[in-house]
């Protein structure tokens, strides 16, 4: 080994402290690259996973291939696995012409795998016989679906008219939305052989469930097209390639079109439009490049002290004749001994941290994303190259301006060792206060801060950027965290059922739900939309400022709300509102006028109309936008200011009217409909009560009914899912600012730490002329506290105006008004001070080492 | 008045084999008003001497007594008071607090004392030093000459009971060498200043009162050559 590098590496080993020190800043560097690598290519990978989840392996589907040519892709020596699958149908099901889904869409398929078909009951069929269809339409006719069943389908296609002519819906038109006749062409038969999921298969068309029927490769009827799916070898690794390939084996099969899995490749980062993983690596770049500046901060610094304690030996192999070069070949020498260890340990620290971190939010995380598929951690070539690459880099860069100083040492400077950071008066100066509140340690405790500008700047960047991250990180969690108490604030219960489409079903579904056991309470409401003509001096200004004024009058809207028996009674007994009031003939209503409004981040009490009393008549009519449906005159038996007994304690927008009827008046109104199912709504409300799967119940409930449109919202559900967010979130950024406040607090600790050791005459002087051990302390801690409060007086104000920045631009999804938490004050301060107390207790301990006369003494010191 | 006696004053280094006897049971004792100077070969103890009279370094056996305290039975803080009340001391080079200006760095003590500076004394002692322009300058702008009359003003500012200098002229040209004794004997007429100096240059050993000669450890010679 040359000479020079026998050297540096005893310096190295006689200096163990610096030398850990330097290689753990090293090792935490490398390690946050990893881990953003990490997560990239991890995220990457789950997103893989549950693309792949969804709609099973496949990367291009060729469309309009003849029968005799299908078969060809299982020639090409790309193709690991091929499909061949017919051309979906449309067919009508025995039972599904009242439903909302009277379809099954059906196709033959002869490879199920590839779609990742998974069968949740009997098998896989076999011939064009046997059927499998979707779980969702077995659990709406479960007695359809019992394996072994027969199920007679008609296929045909669903047809539809404009301006005269006929034109056929396809799998993207919604079934509801339009006219549409459906035309048989042909009736078969299939055996119910399984029961399968595959959600992508799920949603190819509208309006109809999935089947699939065996197909056999060798006996595909010539009459017809085929779609072949294709899985090539390999398919990670042909990156653009997939559409030369694709091309290509287009050609061969005849395919009239190709369609590439653009979930697939879009993930891989190949899509034709790859937007997403652009915008993933994107950020990953600027997380990383942020990394990379606070490590060379660290790394910078630390060489840089390393050359400093070194001086004298560099100027001493000056002297005896080394180059310029051979003295930079010294430092760089340094950092490639810390980069051997420093590399390998934070790659391992950085995969092993992250698997940690993803074991531990993996069951947060699919409870989030609502599948079973958790992080796993995974690391490509590629990405073990960055890493390695860029710690280098980073080495490289932060060696090489310590490099030169140390080349151009010269013998003299060196031995004289007169070669101090440039003091100037003017650099060292403090006020007279200084020493008044002070005492004399204290201010030269100060001027000791000024000497050396650069270890100055050094210790008070890196104490506003912990601050500053820290303030930031714990004020979005906060923030995050509120928003989402404030959202759930206004709603006064856990579980929401909402019911459209058949009046009648949904009043026996409605009351099927009310029976339910072990809610806390459950409010059945039923809603019947119309209209209210007013005079514009009736109608309040807020509710006035969402419409627009016709002739001086105003169209608003008025929903009619009839309850249950029950909670209407105990709703009007709440609100002193005698039972008599809406029985009679007649259209009786309680007016809700008075609400809880919150505008921007106050609440105010608000009169949606003006001047209504009762007695008053309003004109009440249901229209379908070109002509009234049913009409009837609506008088007010009572105003009421209270809130409803289900629903919103406030409301941040107003547009409709509330008016309480009961339940035989209302049904009067639909009675008048030609059709209520446009206009009528029903919704169960419920607070949670003993029963845990009250949510469960409800959902078997409605799955029961067909034919109407139910939807089940449970708050607390939504809560948990937004909580799953914030947590993951939290976990990320919390671990994120705590390595770099690592960084920080091994950079200060070095840049202190550093200059105790080199002060450590003059520190033995002040003893010599009798500076007590405790006036010492006091120096130190003064220094420190300096230190703290400099960091702080820069951290806070950047930090508050980075939060106030943080609150503007989320100020439309926010509703609360500007604020830092308490906790993010005190945490900071607390902090930074113990950050540097630590520090300087370290410091003072290896300034004190030895004698005082033992360090006068030693020329080395 | 005796202003300092040393009693049996012993400095051992290491243990066992490797011990190193720096000083074997020196005793003598020293008038207000003396001028004294330490002479030895290198190796000789002085400097060791010279630490332990200071405060600076403690004896393994023995007693050093100023003006009636006996230092060696103080604790580090009641040592490190009486130091900047009572001893003066002036090394060889890097004497200055880098951050301090020159009148800073030469009421330091009293700094420390947090006692008020007598303005008087401080302008007396500044102008025989020949720094009055230079008050405000920080070490790194005084030459080598200049920073060794801001230690001397520094260690005679609080009047302490002795001073001590460690070869104070090493580190200078002759003519500063000149100079700086000169101040040095001067302010030990004009005050009364107690002065221990330790030198290898005969030249300057003959300028004292007496002279106390120190080889391997013990005092070889003891003699006052003017009154």
């Amino acid at each position: 080994m040359k000479v020079i590098d026998r050297v540096t590496l005893q310096y190295m080993k006689r200096n163990k402290g610096r030398t850990w020190v330097t290689i753990l800043g090293a090792v935490i560097s490398v390690a946050m690259l990893s881990a953003v690598i990490v997560i990239v290519c991890s995220a990457q990978d789950m997103l893989l996973r549950h693309t792949i989840e969804s709609g099973g392996q496949w990367e291009t589907r060729f469309f309009g291939v003849a029968a005799d040519k299908a078969a060809g892709a299982g020639k090409s020596e790309e193709v690991a696995s091929y499909g061949i699958s017919t051309v979906g149908k449309y067919a009508s099901y025995p039972g599904g012409e009242a439903t909302n889904k009277p379809y099954l869409y059906v196709s033959g398929e002869t490879n199920f795998d590839i779609f990742n078909t998974q069968i949740r009951e009997g098998r896989l069929p076999q011939t064009d016989t046997e059927m499998i269809v979707s779980e969702s339409f077995s659990l709406k006719n479960p007695d359809a679906c019992a394996i072994g069943s027969r199920i007679t389908v008609s296929f045909g296609r669903r047809m539809s008219e404009q301006d005269g002519e006929k034109f056929e819906l396809g799998t993207n038109y919604s079934y509801g939305g339009y006219d549409e006749t459906f035309e048989v062409e042909e009736q078969k038969e299939y055996t119910i052989v399984g029961i399968f999921e595959a959600p992508d298969k799920e949603v190819e068309a509208f309006g109809a469930y999935r089947a699939m029927y065996g197909l056999d490769e060798k006996a595909l009827p010539g009459n017809g097209t085929y779609e072949v799916t294709v899985d090539y070898n390999n398919y990670k690794r042909l990156g653009n390639k997939i559409y030369t390939i694709s091309g290509e084996l287009g050609d061969t099969l005849g395919a009239s079109d190709i369609k590439y899995n653009t979930g697939l490749l879009g993930y891989l980062g190949i899509s034709n439009d790859s937007s997403f993983m652009t915008m993933i690596y994107m950020l990953a770049a600027v997380v990383g490049i942020i990394i990379l500046i606070g490590s060379i901060s660290l790394i910078y610094n630390a060489f840089s002290i390393s050359i400093a304690e070194r001086s004298r030996t560099f100027g001493m192999l000056s002297s005896v004749g080394a180059t310029r070069q051979q003295k930079r070949h010294s430092v760089f020498f340094e950092a490639a001994c810390v980069g051997a260890v420093a590399i390998p340990l934070g790659l391992a620290a950085g995969i092993a941290g992250m698997a940690v971190t993803f074991k531990i939010i993996n069951p947060v995380f699919r409870e989030w994303m609502q599948n079973d598929l958790g992080l796993e951690v995974s690391l490509s070539w590629g990405g073990i190259a960055v890493i390695i690459l860029f710690s280098a880099l980073v080495l490289l860069i932060s060696a090489w301006i310590p490099s030169r100083h140390a080349s151009r040492v010269s013998a003299l400077e060196a031995l004289r060792q007169s070669r101090e950071y440039k003091i100037t008066a003017k650099s060292v100066r403090t006020s007279k206060l200084t020493r008044l509140v002070f005492g004399f340690e204290g201010e030269l405790g100060l001027k000791n801060l000024k000497r050396n500008k650069s270890h100055y700047r050094t210790t008070v960047f890196s104490l506003t950027v912990s601050v500053l991250l820290f303030m930031t990180a714990y004020t979005f969690s906060a923030y995050v965290r509120k928003s989402n108490d404030m959202i759930q604030a206004p709603l006064s219960y856990d579980i929401n059922v909402s019911m459209s489409d058949d009046a009648d079903s949904m009043d026996r579904l409605s009351e099927e739900l009310m029976g339910l056991k072990g809610a806390g309470s459950a409010v059945a409401v039923k809603k019947l939309r119309g209209e209210v003509e007013l005079p514009a001096d009736m109608v309040g200004s807020e509710l006035a400022a969402v419409y627009a004024e016709e002739n001086g009058k105003y169209n608003i809207s008025v929903q009619l709300l009839a309850m249950d028996d029950a909670s209407l009674r105990s709703y009007m007994q709440e609100q002193g509102i005698a039972e008599e009031t809406l029985s009679g003939d007649g259209l009786n209503g309680i007016l809700i006028n008075r609400i809880n409004f919150k505008k921007g981040h106050e609440f105010a009490e608000l009169d949606l109309l003006n001047g209504v009393k009762t007695g008053d008549i309003l004109d009440f009519h249901v229209t379908d936008g070109l002509k009234d449906l049913a009409e009837d005159d609506l008088k007010l038996a009572a105003v009421s200011g209270g809130k409803t007994p289900f629903g919103d304690k406030y409301v941040t927008d107003v547009y409709s009217v509330q008016v309480i009827v009961s339940m035989e008046a209302l049904d009067k109104i639909c009675e008048m409909l030609p059709e209520p199912k446009y206009f009528v709504t029903e919704n169960v409300y419920y607070t949670m009560g003993e029963n845990e799967n009250l949510e469960d119940e409800i959902r078997t409930i409605c799955n029961k009914y067909r034919d109407v449109s139910s939807r089940v919202n449970s708050v607390a559900a939504e809560q948990k899912e937004v909580m799953n967010g914030v947590i993951i979130i939290s976990v990320f950024l919390y671990g994120f600012v705590a390595l770099i406040a690592l960084v920080s607090m091994a950079n200060i600790m070095n840049t202190i730490s550093t200059g105790m050791q080199l002060r450590r005459r003059e520190f033995a002087m002040l003893q010599s002329v009798g500076m007590t051990p405790k006036g010492f302390r006091k120096m130190l801690t003064m220094e420190g506290l300096f230190y703290g409060i400099k960091g702080l007086v820069y951290g806070l104000p950047i930090s508050i105006f980075v939060i106030w920045g943080m609150h503007r631009i989320l100020v439309s999804n926010v509703s609360f008004s500007f604020y830092v938490p308490a906790g993010a004050l005190t945490g900071a301060v607390a902090g930074v001070f113990i950050l540097v107390g630590v520090t300087m207790v370290y410091g003072r301990r290896k300034a004190r080492a030895g004698s005082i006369v033992e360090v006068l003494k030693d020329e080395n010191a | 008045m005796e202003i300092l006696r040393v009693e049996h004053l012993s400095k051992i280094y290491g243990q066992g084999e490797t011990a190193v006897k720096a000083l074997d049971d020196v005793s003598f004792s020293v008038e207000e008003g003396q001028f004294v100077a330490i002479i030895g070969p290198s190796g000789s103890g002085k400097s060791t001497l010279l630490h332990i009279l200071g405060g600076v370094d403690t004896p393994t056996s023995g007693k050093v007594i100023i003006d009636n305290t006996d230092i060696t039975s103080l604790n580090e803080t009641a040592l490190a008071i009486f130091r900047r009340r009572q001893i003066g001391l002036v090394y060889q080079f890097y004497n200055l607090i880098p951050v301090l200006n020159v009148e800073e760095n030469m009421q330091l003590p009293l700094l420390l004392d947090g006692r008020k500076v007598d303005h008087k004394a401080y302008a007396n002692i500044v102008n025989k030093l020949g720094l009055e322009k230079r008050r405000t300058y920080l070490p790194n702008q005084l030459s080598g000459g200049q920073q060794q009359r801001v230690s001397i003003g520094r260690a005679l500012m609080n009047n302490p009971a002795i001073v001590l200098a460690d070869e104070p002229t090493g580190n200078l040209d002759s003519k500063n060498s000149v100079e700086i004794m000169g101040l040095l004997r001067e302010f030990h007429k004009e005050l009364h200043q107690t002065l221990f100096v330790i030198t290898h240059d005969e030249r300057i050993a003959l300028q004292a009162d007496r002279i106390l000669a120190i080889e391997d450890g013990k005092v070889v010679k003891d003699e006052v050559i003017r009154k």
